[in-house]
């Protein structure tokens, strides 16, 4: 029994994001983070932009069998700047929730509910000088 | 399919509807709120999940255009370089705005006399403070007693908000220039308030507030209206008001949430449908009286619109401040609030702090920049902004213009093929000169608080949060749609109580404003029902 994909990205385009998208943002050893060319970050983002595949189709399929540098990831930005804003965008959504890359920036690896997140108490002593200025309203009669 | 006539008829269960539809609930009166959309339920906003960031872009999505949900209505404002947002929903802009919730100042309702430009209120500042301070209580306003940008008297109910490290940097560096600042008023629970948790600082208020903290009107007002007994009908888009030949107003007719076309009879009808969705109301709703469209004898229905256009300026530091920890707002500033010829422009404009970005906006705003690249270089240059960018925000006072106007869309419907509203909107040279200043002023105030790094821009696109001015209020007939206490001049049982009827926009943020305006009108109604429609 075979899976369905839960997008409508070919294979050729699989490989052409995952291309670009590793350029966006490659592997790190010095950080120790995945590129966004992980099967599992590919994958969240091929599924997160499922909607998006009938936009990207003409970008993605000049990338279809080339093996990208950064020089050919400029050339793409700039030959289809609409097409890299929408894949930088969905790269940099499912790059940043991914769990080992949260973990690399010292950022707790849960959403924000239920559990919040703590401040440091106000200090009004600041507020001094402005107290002492007085009121800087202007009266009406 | 007619219904029973109710006495009382609201359309729209945003900030304004809401509070009218509690207080008229005093009479005892069978009142019906019709809204488009339906609740909203908390445990399924974006906070909820780690793909917070990403639903801002999707579901979540600020404007109507870029959400398009089933109660979302099309807007054609590629005639304006100010876009619309907005929240089609139980709650209206309450459920996606900052919870900031500053008053304007008595000077806004003497526009004309002290400054020469635009006109007088038909209210003002002291005539509305008991309703500031009615409403403060129900929305649970949080903030510190004193701002000497006020006059005195105005006392939260809860301490304020954490200023955190980035408001207190900006604090210290509003004192270096001798200017004021002041903690945020808030609409949000600092402490356990009126079935409301304290705010858990979840740090996207605009997302919706998972931890219910913030004061939407969902929370706040519909829960007690409804204890009241007002009925509230969800997914119910109305087309039209409907008259008759004496000119009052029968009902309305509407799209049920099953897409079937009602009439609902009604004595009284109050609209509450923001600064668009009123004056596209209005115009889709002709007649033989009013075949330019309803209330508009004028002829102002949908002109002088008003935005408040935003100038942003943000800091990049050497150390970490809060990221996305903490309320959007932290402390504002009202130096240049009130007009002083020397700058150049009449009014003036607040700065309101806005705290940090999370990761997924941190990356995207640095590479709009230009300070992290793609390749090699990401990582380290997303170290070098992660937690360590905070935002001034300028809202700066629009006034009011006849040829900033929502007219209907001659092509765009929305799903039930009703005329959208179509907006033609241009900064005037006196916005410019303010967004320019406040630009400057709040470069110098990040310099100060020792930004390495500041970026600017104005007007911000995507920041049509307030939509005022569209159906006016005033005491003349020929120079406004409804008069000082809210019912058109034309129609004597159609009151209008959103932030259409602002005659001056203010330079601070509108709901305090337009919540106590609404309070007024309904206490207004209730001192008058015996001879309402005289």
């Amino acid at each position: 029994m075979t899976t369905q994909p839960s997008h409508p990205f070919s294979t050729a385009e699989q490989k052409a994001m995952a291309a670009i998208v590793g350029q966006i943002i490659p592997a790190s050893d010095e950080f120790a983070q995945p590129g966004a060319d992980d099967p599992e970050i590919l994958n969240d983002i091929l599924t997160s932009g499922a909607a998006l595949q009938g936009r990207l189709a003409t970008a993605l399929a000049t990338l279809v069998g080339k093996t990208l540098d950064a020089s050919q990831a400029a050339d793409f930005r700039q030959s289809f700047p609409c097409a890299a804003e929408l894949i930088q965008t969905l790269t940099v959504q499912c790059y940043y929730r991914d769990a080992r890359v949260m973990l690399a920036l010292n950022i707790d690896v849960r959403p924000p509910f239920p559990r919040g997140y703590v401040q440091e108490p106000n200090d009004f002593s600041l507020l001094e000088p402005v107290r002492r200025r007085g009121e800087i309203y202007r009266k009406v009669l | 399919m007619t219904q029973d006539p109710v006495d009382v008829l609201i359309i729209g269960a945003g900030a304004s509807g809401a509070a009218v539809a509690w207080s008229l609930a005093d009479t005892r009166m069978r009142i019906l709120c019709l809204e488009q959309g339906g609740t909203p339920d908390q445990n399924t906003f974006p906070t909820t999940g780690r793909d917070w960031e990403a639903r801002r872009a999707g579901d979540f999505a600020l404007s109507p255009n870029q959400r398009c949900l089933p109660e979302d209505y099309p807007i054609n404002d590629d005639a304006s370089p100010i876009k619309v947002t907005n929240f089609n929903g139980v709650g209206g802009g309450t459920v996606l705005y900052a919870a900031h919730f500053p008053r304007l100042h008595p000077s806004d309702f003497r526009v004309h006399t002290l400054d020469g430009v635009a006109d007088d209120w038909p209210v003002d500042y002291q005539t509305l403070e008991p309703f500031f301070a009615e409403n403060d209580r129900m929305m649970g306003v949080s903030g510190l007693a004193g701002d000497p940008a006020y006059p005195a008297g105005k006392s939260p109910a809860m301490p304020a908000a954490p200023m955190g490290r980035s408001g207190r940097k900006l604090g210290k560096a509003f004192n270096a220039c001798g200017w004021h600042w002041w903690p945020c008023d808030l609409a949000i629970a600092t402490e356990d308030y009126d079935g409301r948790a304290k705010c858990i600082n979840l740090g996207a208020c605009i997302s919706g507030c998972a931890q219910g903290a913030k004061g939407s009107v969902d929370l706040t007002y519909w829960p007690d209206a409804l204890r009241k007994g007002v009925e509230l009908r969800t997914h119910c888009r109305v087309r039209e008001v409907t008259i008759d030949d004496q000119g009052m107003a029968t009902g309305v007719v509407y799209f049920d949430e099953n897409g079937a076309e009602q009439f609902q009879a009604a004595h009284v009808v109050v609209m509450a449908t923001n600064g668009i969705g009123t004056p596209r109301l209005l115009l889709n709703s002709t007649s033989k009286q009013f075949p330019d469209g309803l209330a508009n004898s004028s002829g102002l229905v949908g002109k002088n619109l008003m935005f408040h256009p935003y100038a942003s300026i943000q800091g990049v530091f050497d150390d970490a401040l809060d990221g996305h920890n903490g309320p959007h707002k932290s402390i504002l500033s009202q130096q240049f609030y009130e007009t002083d010829p020397t700058r150049g422009f009449v009014r003036g404009y607040t700065f309101e702090t806005s705290r940090g970005l999370g990761p997924v906006a941190t990356a995207l705003t640095g590479m709009n920049w230009g300070l992290v690249p793609w390749g090699v270089g990401h990582h380290a240059d997303f170290r070098g902004l992660q937690d360590r960018v905070t935002s001034l925000y300028a809202i700066c006072e629009d006034l009011p213009e006849e040829h900033n106007r929502v007219t209907l869309d001659p092509v765009l419907t929305d799903s039930d093929g009703i005329p959208a509203p179509h907006i033609d909107y241009t900064l005037s040279e006196n916005s410019k000169q303010m967004l320019a200043h406040a630009i400057a002023r709040g470069t110098e105030v990040m310099e100060a608080a020792g930004a390495k790094h500041v970026e600017t821009a104005a007007p911000i696109e995507l920041a049509g949060w307030h939509l005022l001015g569209t159906a006016r209020m005033g005491m003349d007939p020929a120079r406004s749609v409804v008069n000082e206490w809210g019912r058109a001049h034309d129609v004597r049982n159609l009151f209008i109580v959103d932030g259409s009827i602002f005659v001056t926009s203010g330079g601070a943020n509108p709901t305090s404003t337009l919540q106590a305006l609404a309070l007024y009108i309904a206490d207004q109604m209730k001192q008058r029902l015996a001879n309402l429609f005289d």
